[in-house]
């Protein structure tokens, strides 16, 4: 049973916007049931608290499960001109350069590029599950921000250990010990950082 | 090294900038994608831009680069 449910003109940017609501009952039972306290003797006894309605509520738009503002289809090919990119240009450098050209600096920065773009890839298969089933896309974004603290903490511990002087005054020594927990301190507050936010977004959409 | 130093800078400082951009300019409907592209944008070429610094013969990384200073193979041993 499809009935229409209202119609609206919402005023969004200064634009107005009409949206028309329908709602679609399915599979539903209905009990009605009828009380009365004549001498109204079990008012102040009644415990309201035993009474519970439970409510499936499943929201569409115009069949499809996401909104438009929920596409996320720009993604695919950030993903896809990222990674050609990244695979072009190392693929070139070990032919020009060889395998010995990476060192340690260097294999950080590889880290942190190639997880970048592989966090991508997995918050794109998320969507891609999200807008077909509607189903949340949790693990995916739990796979998405690990991936991408790791590349943020890669990139920001290499910057850090370059501003102290890794690879350019010295490449080992006493002071290694101090700057490496010192250059990984954000990927520790990355992911508390990080997680509320997300999480939060995830579960809501 | 300034080059690195802008880089690290737009690496980090991207976030607020990107954000701050968006609220100002940005409609609201489009202010979630706007932001979260720009920043892996922004991410993604800083990080091929310090490959290209660390990785090019001739970058003024390379030019003060332990690796291509002349020491003595004591000093040369270790940390790779």
């Amino acid at each position: 049973v499809t009935r229409p449910l209202s119609v609206h003109q919402v005023l969004m940017d200064g634009q107005a916007t009409h949206s028309s609501f329908w709602f679609q009952l399915e599979d539903y039972t209905t009990y009605y049931f009828v009380l009365k306290d004549c001498q109204s003797r079990f008012l102040s006894e009644y415990n309201n608290t035993n009474l519970h309605l439970n409510v499936n509520l499943h929201l569409v738009n115009n069949g499809r499960e996401t909104g438009e503002e929920e596409d996320h289809w720009y993604i695919a090919p950030l993903i896809i001109i990222a990674g050609l990119l990244v695979v072009n240009y190392y693929f070139k450098l070990i032919r020009d350069q060889g395998p010995q050209a990476f060192d340690y600096p260097k294999m950080l920065l590889f880290m942190g590029t190639v997880t970048q773009v592989s966090s991508l890839f997995w918050k794109m298969i998320g969507f891609l599950i999200y807008v077909f089933t509607g189903s949340d896309y949790f693990f995916f974004h739990l796979v998405y921000l690990l991936l991408h603290s790791t590349s943020e903490a890669a990139i920001v511990a290499l910057l850090t250990l370059i501003a102290f002087g890794w690879t350019l005054t010295f490449n080992k020594g006493n002071n290694l010990d101090l700057f490496f927990p010192l250059s990984n301190s954000l990927s520790i507050q990355l992911p508390a950082l990080l997680s509320p936010t997300s999480l939060s977004q995830s579960s809501l959409s | 090294m300034t080059k690195f130093g802008v880089l690290g800078l737009l690496y980090v400082g991207s976030m607020p900038l990107v954000v701050w951009l968006a609220n100002w300019q940005v409609a609201a409907k489009h202010r979630n994608e706007f932001v979260f592209i720009s920043i892996e944008i922004i991410k993604f070429v800083t990080n091929m831009v310090l490959g290209y610094e660390m990785n090019a013969q001739a970058s003024e990384y390379n030019r003060v680069n332990y690796k291509n200073a002349s020491f003595i193979p004591e000093e040369e041993e270790g940390f790779r």
